[in-house]
């Protein structure tokens, strides 16, 4: 027999004793692996939630542009109807006692609508008085009773003009439809994480409870990513999650009466600590990140100074640095959120406005399994606040 | 009990555990020779084990010990190959190291020898030289297989496993000597 043939036969052998070989369970196995898995049932069912609305703020994002038209010319009908219905003692005096039609009425008043600036109400004020002269005029070579009337009426109507022009001088700060299409905001932001709607961790705080995601695994059960995946820590250590930190530069345009675009930079940082403090700062786990928004914004309300608005976007952020101590982590796999919030401007003068946004994200994994705030809740409350400056 | 598992039920992943567990750990314990470790990495297996059973396909007789055999060396190798256990191998270019003097066990001598005896022998093993011997003349893997999933060229693989194969073969002769 040759040496190679006896060489595999004793291999076999071995083999076959090996391979059949088993180890003695652990005590209390099955109690903590039972306890562990009803634990992730739980995780997998706000993590099932999480995916639902955050499928809910995708389609809301693609969605909106078709609905948000519909619905801001209904809000200029609504608003122009209103506005007609605040003066009825200015119409009821034009049209009753001047005899102008009512269309040259509504055009009046809707004219009064359109342009917004002090200057130009004034000039339609003086429109409006000029008409009742001219007709008040007609009516005194006609009839000398409608003539007194008239004039009576006129000043009642100059009254009105005063009243409503003293009014007028409120600033509202607002820009034209015009000023408004051709400028740009930027937005000097800073950002919280707040309670995460939806956790991955036990209770204990461990690591020990892996949710992997059922894609990392290939069909026969091998995971491809290997090389990628950098150590997580000491099973021991337990370790607690600070609240991310954001801060950004973005800029914005209106696209529409409506709708403006936003896009940017944005810098996070994520701060993780043992729970044990008496480790010191040797597992403290540092990660920045620089990210990309693009968020689309559907601007409902507008009132002088202040104005809500909705916004939904996404961001693509890039790890720049990753550390556990002195090690170095491996974060290669971009970052992926989607995120919704309604939005409060105040302006302070006619270029400057500060704002918050209250709001909801969601973070896909890393791609690791490094654990951070963003895995520990995929889902959760977010307040953007800042400066935006309107150039 | 497959069904079982698939649907969440616990008396089905009880029986599970406790119907391939002892086998796991004992497949685990070859590539990890600290026993605490080797316990974690099982529980964490069989977690993933559950939530991946979706998509484990019925094939007959087997197939779920191969595909649970699978899973559970992947768990060994990705905490072999996590920095903190940073697995070592040795660069073997030299011919001299390569060269053959054992005087190979015979196959009935293998058989007379326990089971613990042998494991031991293999826990003993350097781990990148325990690593690949494990997959490669245990576990069925290609040495092309190996290189891929440890990140090294084949020709080390095949290399390591040369090695491997020769002290253990010191190792049975020696006890078989002493015997």
């Amino acid at each position: 027999m040759n040496k190679r043939s006896t060489e595999e036969e004793w291999l076999k052998q071995l083999r076959c004793k090996v391979q059949n070989h088993e180890e003695k369970l652990p005590i209390n196995g099955w109690q903590k692996l039972s306890q562990s898995l009803s634990l992730s049932s739980q995780h997998v069912f706000w993590k099932r939630v999480s995916r639902i609305v955050a499928a809910a703020v995708i389609a809301a994002l693609l969605l909106w542009p078709f609905a948000g038209d519909h619905l801001f010319k209904k809000s200029i009908e609504t608003s122009r109807q209103n506005d007609l219905a605040k003066t009825p003692c200015l119409e009821k005096t034009l049209s009753t006692s001047l005899n102008l039609t009512s269309s040259r009425v509504t055009a009046v008043v809707e004219k009064k609508i359109r342009y917004r600036s002090i200057r130009v109400k004034r000039a339609v004020a003086n429109e409006i008085v000029a008409a009742h002269d001219t007709t008040c005029v007609e009516k005194v070579q006609n009839n000398e009773e409608s003539f007194s009337t008239s004039v009576t009426n006129k000043k009642q109507i100059t009254e009105n003009q005063n009243n409503s022009v003293q009014k007028l001088v409120i600033p509202d700060f607002s820009l034209s439809d015009k000023e408004l299409m051709k400028s740009y905001n930027v937005e000097l932001i800073f950002a919280m994480g707040g309670n995460g709607i939806c956790s991955n961790i036990s209770e204990n705080g461990s690591n020990l409870v892996r949710t992997e995601s059922e894609t990392n695994l290939s069909d026969d059960g091998f995971s491809r990513n290997q090389a990628e995946t950098p150590f997580i820590g000491q099973t021991q250590v337990e370790m607690r999650h600070r609240l991310p930190l954001k801060m950004g530069l973005l800029v914005s345009k209106r696209i529409t009466k409506a709708l403006s675009i936003e896009t940017g930079l944005t810098g996070t940082y994520l701060l993780s600590v043992p729970r044990d403090e008496s480790l010191g700062n040797n597992y403290d786990q540092r990660i920045y990140y620089i990210g990309v928004p693009l968020k689309v914004s559907y601007h409902f309300y507008h009132q002088k100074r202040v104005s809500a608005y909705w916004s939904n976007g996404v961001e693509s952020e890039k790890c720049v640095s990753a550390k556990r101590g002195d090690t170095k982590l491996h974060l290669n796999k971009l970052q992926w959120s989607v995120n919704s919030a309604l939005g409060m401007q105040v302006s302070i003068s006619s270029h400057i406005g500060l704002f918050a946004e209250p709001g909801v994200s969601y973070y896909w994994g890393n791609g690791t399994k490094i654990e951070t705030f963003r895995t520990e809740h995929p889902l959760s409350i977010e307040l953007h606040f800042g400066l935006k400056l309107n150039l | 009990m497959v069904k079982g598992c698939r649907h969440g039920d616990n008396e089905a992943r009880k029986e599970l555990y406790m119907q391939y567990g002892g086998l796991m750990l004992g497949l685990i314990s070859r590539y990890i020779s600290d026993k605490e470790e080797a316990k974690d990495v099982l529980h964490d297996g069989f977690i993933r084990a559950y939530s991946a059973f979706i998509k484990f396909d019925w094939r007959g007789e087997g197939s779920l010990r191969a595909w649970l055999s699978r899973l559970f060396v992947n768990m060994a190798l990705n905490y072999l190959t996590s920095s903190e256990n940073k697995l070592q191998f040795e660069n073997i270019d030299d011919e001299y190291d390569l060269v053959d003097d054992t005087t190979i066990p015979h196959e009935n001598d293998v058989m007379n020898i326990p089971e613990d005896v042998l494991i031991g022998f293999i826990q003993q093993l350097p781990a990148g030289y325990k690593t690949v011997f494990n997959l490669y003349a245990i576990d069925g893997f290609s040495h092309k297989e190996i290189a891929k999933l440890l990140n090294i060229k084949e020709r080390t693989s095949s290399s390591q496993f040369f090695k491997a194969k020769q002290l253990l073969v010191r190792k049975i002769n020696a006890y078989l000597t002493e015997k």
